[in-house]
């Protein structure tokens, strides 16, 4: 009866959810840690960065439970932890300011944390011991509805359920991260609205789980049939089920000239000839025109490029040897369609001379097992595992094990000319002290002696291994849609939800029953109606683009502008042999100012985003810089071999049109330019005057664009 | 005798010899511990305050409360006429008070700094004492009266220890930043550093020397380490990795071995030219936070994180 009483009591001052309060003593893993979480104690710009803070560090958001309580209640002779008074103790005078704190307040003295924690130290700031430790098990967060309308404020929950059976509310220590904290604003009692349509992310943290809950914001609460103008496949609904959901309309298909234009470019990394043009817009087949590309050479060349920069050949620049036996070994592989999966193997368990074998620059565009497992995270796992260096990755389930472990993978590789597997070699794991133990990532059993390189390719291109498909079709998406369907593309993990995951899903299914082939992706993504729809959209919509209602306006890579600069003008020599293009391996690694003014990129990042041409420096080098003047100047260039022809004004303009936009003048652009040519009469003003309307059409920002 | 039974054996002996006795007032921490110079008393520091005990029983004789919340360190002067007790507030000041021993009247009491002192020591004619502080300074007062004689600034985290070698004209310090530093006393000037430990450096303490050889100082840290240094030149003559951090260290009475207490409950006796460690069976109670050797009989006592006085036996 008295106990009775006892926790009414209780319940009434304190405030602390009943079912959570009762534990006697308090627990330190669950409870006590949640508080200093739900505080910013261990965040990663407190006590939880890794080389903490005022002395005081703390695992990032209470990820090591163990030392944290060896930090709090053991270190420095308990200095934080008052056993005589409970509420003399650091850990409560610090977060309540009593005494100067840094981080500020962080607790109400008054709260119901506050007297949770006083409790704990009260009753002797022990820890369980592990036969008898309280675990979390589950983290659930559900939100009253996922569609919402806007304004409407909806009630979230969180529970937990721990190792002892026990389920707990436990909102009011659930940390909530929106990932637009301007347009979604949870209240402490978990209230949530959003202010903003569209798709919204929240991740919720408790202990060491997090959770991601994806909001959908209509733009107008009645679901709008999408209007597409070809029968849909499987793409196709998944993206359309997606836009009756946000209540967003499809635009309607690009047209025949913006596709090709669109589809060579992507392909290719080249405009479409001006002969290719008129056919396609009059008749063309479109999956035909499609396959005719993915056979082309130029599809080998373009996406050669592409892999040449995922697999970081710029970084050879000063040992061409080795970078050209790199970039040839990955040209074979797009020319002969080898599968990914084979790539991959390939690559990761190579060995041999750097410039003999290809593969084995793999080990030679990164200078220690570190780089190296970040590396390959990036390029076939696509995710960010060097977080886990300093600590267990906040966002993620990587650990520092599974990161110190991976990279003790490529502890015995010696790089130099050979690229030679040995078993010596260590890397220490920076929490223990000791040589990291060889470890998949996130798998727990030990590995086989031998080269463990094998079984982590084993495990990496397995079909069951769930990043590995989905981070090339992200990549192969992401260049032929603008965007990712998980952006960053080396940022796949629960926390960031894809915008599309069944359909990521889908993909990574249909990459791997085709035999991990990238043609077979890019075909089916460009056969797609959600590939073909237009740029021009009447939707106001602002996350139109974002699921694909309309076609993405992609800026034109450095490379792909220049070379596009360089046809449409009839004038190369940017590079040492000039007639390089800058897509080849010269325009990867030798010095060209042009490239580099352009944004050509230069770093570690490329294969994660590739530097696109339209920022302000690329835009100032096309408007003032010689680049452009020089090539229309040329006396051999297009431009002035047109004028030698002596052919009409309005040849010149219908031809240089078809070459710089894959389509002819439009009546109001043809009769401005047929104006401007009729008030000059030959002599050098014409001549000024066909140099500025070539420079017009390739300073524009339709030229600059794929559309 | 195999491996096996010696263990088992010296878990036996260990745990025949081994009397213990819990702070029956709370569980704080045992911080430190001193054993008086005729190995009749105990004294022992923790939030507490001054707890004496009896060697025999270590049956408590007396307890004297502190004024300030942490009680981090004590020692006794070289002619045992003072007792040093040093601690403080945490992020509010330090504390360090002198009483009379064995009377344990107060003598004085200084408050200064913004926060606590963990190590405190006597030079060898008992009229300097230098107080060691979270605030990363050393300072070195006059021992009759607690006058700031001078405060030796240059480590760049907590003091978590001092020793004066003997002699007397240099100070050790150790700290948190992972290095030692080694003072001159006659004007506070840094002398060296010593930078081997890859962790913090929780204690450092110097043997005693009489037979005209360098004076041989041991520190020990978080990096598992246990180093034995030659403070005068600088050089770490060699050094013992353990397997847990390492968090206090004493000689034994003749300077032939060491002994550490480690976070992961264990005590280990190293022997000083060979390496040689033993480890002697201790009930697992919480980290050993200081240890005291007994400088007549072959025992020691340990004072460790649950507020356990225990009584050790340690072969010869």
């Amino acid at each position: 009866m008295h106990v009775l009483v006892v926790m009414i009591l209780l319940a009434l001052t304190s405030g602390v959810a009943a079912a959570d309060r009762d534990l006697q003593p308090a627990d330190f893993d669950t409870q006590v840690m949640p508080i200093l979480t739900k505080a910013g104690c261990n965040a990663g710009a407190c006590h939880g960065a890794a080389a903490g803070r005022g002395g005081f560090q703390l695992s990032l958001y209470g990820s090591r439970p163990q030392s944290d309580f060896a930090e709090i209640t053991l270190a420095l002779e308990g200095r934080r932890i008052n056993h005589r008074n409970a509420l003399d103790s650091l850990l409560l005078m610090k977060p309540t300011e009593q005494v100067s704190h840094e981080g500020g307040t962080r607790l109400d003295s008054d709260g119901a944390d506050f007297k949770l924690l006083s409790r704990w130290i009260t009753e002797g700031a022990k820890r369980s011991g592990s036969a008898g430790r309280r675990e979390l098990a589950d983290f659930r967060l559900k939100a009253e509805a996922s569609q919402l309308s806007l304004g409407q404020t909806i009630q979230l929950s969180a529970t937990a359920t721990f190792s002892d059976g026990a389920q707990r509310d436990v909102l009011p220590w659930t940390v909530f991260k929106p990932d637009d904290p301007s347009a979604v604003e949870i209240s402490d009692a978990g209230k949530l609205t959003v202010s903003r349509i569209g798709r919204h992310v929240v991740v919720a943290r408790y202990l060491n789980q997090v959770v991601a809950l994806e909001l959908l914001v209509p733009e107008t609460p009645v679901l709008i049939q999408t209007r597409t103008t070809q029968k849909a496949d499987s793409i196709d609904e998944f993206v359309d089920a997606r836009l009756q959901r946000l209540g967003i309309v499809a635009a309607a298909a690009a047209t025949n000239a913006e596709l090709i234009r669109r589809l060579s470019i992507d392909l290719t990394g080249r405009l479409p000839l001006p002969d290719q043009v008129e056919p396609f817009v009059r008749d063309g087949s479109l999956s035909a025109h499609v396959d005719e590309l993915l056979q082309s050479d130029a599809f080998v060349d373009y996406w050669t490029h592409h892999l040449a920069e995922l697999f970081r050949v710029p970084d050879l620049r000063s040992n061409r040897p080795a970078a050209n036996a790199y970039f040839m070994w990955l040209r074979k592989c797009v020319a002969d369609d080898v599968s990914f999966q084979d790539m991959a193997r390939q690559l990761v368990l190579a060995e041999g001379a750097v410039a003999e074998y290809g593969p084995a620059s793999f080990y030679a565009v990164v200078g220690d097992p570190r780089s190296q497992a970040e590396f390959l995270s990036s390029v076939f796992l696509g995710v960010r595992m060097q977080c886990a260096n300093c600590h267990d990755h906040p966002l993620d389930a990587w650990t520092q094990d599974d990161y110190h472990g991976l990279a003790a993978i490529f502890a015995g590789i010696k790089r130099g000319a050979v690229i030679q597997a040995t078993t010596s070699g260590q890397v220490i794991h920076p929490a223990t002290g000791d040589p990291a133990i060889v470890r998949i990532p996130g798998v727990d059993r030990s590995l086989d002696d031998g080269d463990p390189r094998v079984a982590l390719t084993d495990w990496l291109t397995s079909d069951q291994n769930p990043y590995f498909a989905k981070a090339i079709v992200n990549r192969i998406w992401s260049h032929l849609m603008g965007r990712g369907l998980v952006e960053p593309v080396d940022d796949l993990r629960s926390t960031n939800p894809a915008t599309h995951p069944e359909l990521l899903n889908w993909l990574a299914e249909d990459f791997v029953e085709h035999g991990y082939r990238i043609r077979h992706t890019v075909r089916q993504i460009c056969l797609s109606a959600a590939y073909r729809r237009s740029s021009r959209s009447s939707s106001a919509n602002p996350t139109a683009e974002k699921f694909y209602a309309v076609g993405a306006v992609k800026p034109l890579t450095p490379a792909v502008l220049l070379d596009a600069v360089c046809d449409v003008t009839g004038v190369r020599g940017i590079l040492t042999n000039p007639d390089s293009r800058a897509i080849s391996l010269a325009g990867l690694t030798e010095k060209s100012e042009s490239l580099d003014l352009l944004g050509r990129c230069q770093t570690a990042d490329c294969g994660v985003a590739a530097s696109r041409s339209g920022e302000l420096p690329v835009q100032l080098h096309l408007l003032n810089g010689e680049l452009l003047n020089e090539r229309l100047r040329d006396p051999n260039g297009a431009l002035m071999q047109a004028v030698a022809a002596k052919k009409s004004w309005r040849q010149i303009v219908n031809g240089f049109y078809l070459r710089s936009y894959s389509r002819r003048p439009s009546v109001a652009e043809a009769e401005f330019w047929d104006k401007q040519f009729s008030a000059v009469d030959g002599g050098a003003d014409a001549t000024t005057l066909v140099e500025d309307f070539l420079w017009s059409l390739l300073s524009s920002e339709e030229f600059r664009n794929s559309r | 005798m195999n491996f096996i039974g010696r263990q088992l054996a010296l878990v036996l002996v260990a745990a025949f010899c081994a009397e213990t006795l819990s702070d029956e007032v709370a569980p704080a921490p045992i911080t430190c511990l001193v054993i008086s110079g005729d190995g009749q008393t105990v004294i022992s520091g923790s939030q507490q305050g001054i707890t004496l005990r009896d060697w025999e029983q270590l049956a408590v004789q007396r307890r004297l409360p502190i004024s300030f919340h942490q009680l981090h360190d004590l020692c006794l002067s070289p002619d045992e006429s003072m007792l040093a007790v040093a601690g403080g507030n945490p992020a509010e000041h330090a504390t360090v008070a002198m009483f009379s021993w064995p009377q344990l009247q107060l003598m004085w009491t200084k408050s200064f700094s913004e926060d606590v002192v963990y190590s405190i020591a006597f030079d060898a004619t008992g009229t300097q004492l230098a107080a060691g502080g979270h605030d990363h300074s050393v300072s070195v007062m006059n021992g009759m009266n607690g006058d700031l004689l001078h405060v030796l600034n240059g480590h760049s985290k907590p003091v978590t220890g001092v020793a004066y070698l003997p002699g007397g004209e240099l100070l050790l310090s150790c700290s948190i930043d992972q290095t030692i530093r080694v003072w001159n006393t006659a004007n506070g000037t840094l002398a060296r550093s010593l930078t081997n430990h890859t962790r913090a450096v929780n204690q450092v303490v110097p043997g005693k020397r009489d037979d005209g050889t360098p004076v041989l100082a041991v520190s020990v840290g978080d990096d598992r380490t246990v180093r034995f240094w030659q403070p005068t030149i600088g050089r770490m003559v060699r050094f013992k990795r353990l397997d847990a951090p390492v968090t206090t260290v004493a000689w034994s009475v003749d300077g032939g071995r060491v002994f550490a207490g480690t976070q992961d409950q264990r005590l280990i006796a190293v022997e000083v030219q060979t390496l040689q460690t033993t480890v002697l069976d201790v009930p697992p109670d919480g980290w050993i936070h200081c240890l005291a050797v007994h400088p007549l009989q072959s025992k020691l006592v340990i004072g460790t994180s649950n507020g356990t006085v225990r009584k050790i036996a340690i072969s010869e």
